[in-house]
């Protein structure tokens, strides 16, 4: 995995410049038709722009160095700024949208003239495809061989999972009002406008759960995968004067900051010198293939007399 | 460890106080009709939930580790304290400062406060009760000669930091609106007790940013205190086979749990065995003074080259 990227970060800007984009033309749509439907979903696109803007400073927190107070560095803070977009998310995006529509729902506002609604819908398409574009790319960058949902549950970068999870929902949602505009004038049916919304705000709502689920277990701390963990012993067993491993613990403290904590027996005929010479040497070599492991703890430990 | 008990007891206590004054505000709603009176029902079990949310969150971090999380789950509790935050900031903070606002557009008629008073005083015993419980939590978890608003700021337990502050911050609220409704008659002004809901919305909002603060820190990871910090090292200093080392990196993961590495340089002449144990009575050493050091790496680095070998 590379370090946070340019095409995530390109990602990012995407999808700001493309949610912006969709404010602008919500509030042109709602000053010419006086809705104010089309009003707080401008304010909603700009909520979304700002969820952008939160992960972009999340991305730059976690890129400052060491202090204190935070010895071992600010990498989680991209997961807290993730969870703090997944919960407005949730509140804003899936609260208000499902809100909306039962409020519709309840007093249906009667149909009228839709070109507004699908020159704005239209126009939205269009840059949310775009930013879904940069953000599949950069997805793609992390992907390899794996597919999209493996991938998915796998990544371990909100500023890449996050804003392709959220364009998705939002390129969605666009077709799903899509659908309750031109059904609810196709069927003469006020109440399909309500219902479309309900069923975004579900959608974002499910998308919020998702994206709290998994920032919650990269806040709490989860490790690499088995493969990289077996991966990782078979590269330390094949160093010269080690009699023995002891299982790797590791956690994720960003997406290009992981800690490793490994212990090591090592051969009996080694002075203390040479030991730290050998702990230099094996943490080199595991940067060489895994340079996501900034941190790397060896300790040398008297593993099979403990086991004996 | 004693800890848990007092902020488990503390915890209760504040579900307790919180369910005792959530019916009473719902008997009162009842018999008045008042619909403020039925949202600050709710806002309580609102309160209770967060109570049980903390509860749970301690639960949780008490698992332990497994093949997807290798350092165990300690940090629940944060995630868990952060998420009482964000609800006291949003649905404390924010419902009390919408209903002020809804009050002060449409003030209504003044009526008979005993209902108001009533449910205020019983609401104040029990908050006390709880505050009393949640405030016994934080002592027993600090040393004794440091000032309350500093055990406040270097608690590192949600459990019990979040507590005294939403508790404070309920008590404090309770006397607000108190001053509200026995102003608001004494001067016959109907604006006064939405000015107090806004005020009140305003604490909370206070409270929980402070508190998203704390939760935040502690989530992307605090190290010990400098004290601590400066005790680690003399430990290590002590061990006759240490000849040098680097300043510890410490890291919270749950408020007894704290992950150490260390990077020593031991003596030259040390054979691996020796190296071995050398580091086993080092971390016997820490963790016999700070027990709450779990998880300490200590690590045999050149840090001191000797004169025939080059410096690296």
């Amino acid at each position: 995995m590379s370090s946070p990227g340019s095409s995530s970060k390109l990602a990012i800007y995407g999808a700001i410049v493309a949610n912006v984009a969709i404010a602008a033309s919500k509030f042109v749509a709602a000053y010419f038709t006086g809705s104010s439907a089309m009003l707080s979903e401008g304010i909603h696109s700009l909520v979304d722009s700002g969820n952008g803007g939160l992960i972009l400073y999340g991305v730059h927190q976690a890129e400052k160095p060491a202090d204190k107070r935070h010895p071992f560095g600010r990498s989680k803070e991209l997961y807290f700024w993730a969870l703090i977009v997944a919960i407005l998310v949730f509140s804003v995006g899936g609260g208000m949208s499902f809100y909306e529509g039962i409020e519709h729902l309840k007093h249906p506002a009667p149909l009228s003239d839709p070109t507004w609604n699908y020159w704005v819908l239209g126009l939205s398409l269009v840059f949310e495809a775009i930013s879904c574009f940069l953000a599949f790319k950069a997805f793609n960058a992390d992907r390899g061989e794996a597919g999209f949902w493996e991938t998915l549950r796998r990544s371990k970068d909100p500023s890449v999972f996050a804003i392709l999870l959220e364009d998705l929902a939002a390129l969605l949602g666009l077709v799903i009002a899509l659908a309750g505009v031109y059904l609810g004038h196709l069927l003469n049916n006020p109440y399909l406008d309500g219902a479309a919304s309900i069923a975004i705000g579900l959608l974002l709502v499910c998308v919020a759960l998702f994206l709290i689920y998994k920032t919650k277990r990269l806040l709490v701390g989860t490790g690499v995968d088995d493969e990289t963990l077996d991966a990782i012993e078979a590269l330390v067993r094949a160093q010269p004067n080690i009699d023995e491993v002891g299982p790797p613990l590791t956690s994720y403290l960003g997406p290009a900051d992981v800690i490793l904590a490994l212990d090591v027996e090592f051969a009996h005929h080694l002075t203390s010198e040479e030991i730290e010479d050998a702990i230099d040497k094996l943490q080199d070599a595991i940067r060489a293939k895994y340079p996501e492991m900034k941190r790397i703890f060896i300790e040398a430990k008297s593993l099979s007399t403990r086991a004996a | 460890m004693a800890n848990a008990n007092a902020s488990k007891l503390s915890l209760y206590g504040g579900i307790v106080a919180n369910i005792a004054i959530a019916i009473s505000k719902f008997v009162a709603a009842y018999f008045t009709g008042s619909s403020a009176m039925l949202s600050e029902g709710i806002h309580s079990l609102v309160d209770t939930g967060n109570g049980a949310l903390l509860l749970y969150g301690t639960a949780q971090s008490q698992r332990p580790p497994d093949a997807e999380h290798p350092f165990g789950h300690s940090k629940e509790l944060y995630f868990w304290g952060l998420i009482v935050a964000v609800l006291i900031f949003a649905i404390g903070g924010g419902m009390s400062f919408y209903e002020g606002i809804k009050h002060i557009q449409h003030p209504e008629p003044l009526e008979d406060a005993s209902w108001n008073y009533i449910v205020l005083g019983l609401s104040f015993l029990f908050e006390s009760l709880a505050f009393y419980l949640s405030v016994k939590a934080l002592l027993a978890q600090s040393d004794a000669n440091v000032g309350f608003v500093k055990m406040l700021r270097t608690s590192r337990d949600p459990a019990v930091f979040a507590s005294v502050m939403e508790n404070l911050a309920a008590l404090v609220g309770l006397a607000l609106a108190g001053i509200g409704v026995f102003l608001g008659h004494l001067l016959d002004n109907p604006y006064f007790d939405g000015g107090a809901s806004i005020a009140i919305g305003l604490l909370l909002m206070l409270v929980a940013v402070f508190l998203v603060g704390r939760t935040k820190g502690l989530l992307v990871g605090a190290g010990v205190d400098a004290p601590t910090l400066a005790n680690l090292e003399r430990i290590a200093r002590e061990q006759p086979q240490v000849r040098e080392i680097r300043s510890p990196l410490t890291m919270y993961l749950g408020p007894n749990d704290v992950i150490m590495a260390l990077d020593v340089d031991f003596a030259d002449n040390l054979s691996s065995t020796q190296v071995a144990t050398a580091v086993e009575h080092l971390q016997d050493a820490i963790r016999k003074e700070h027990p709450e050091v779990k998880r300490i790496f200590i690590e045999a680095k050149n840090l001191v080259p000797p004169a025939a070998t080059p410096a690296k």
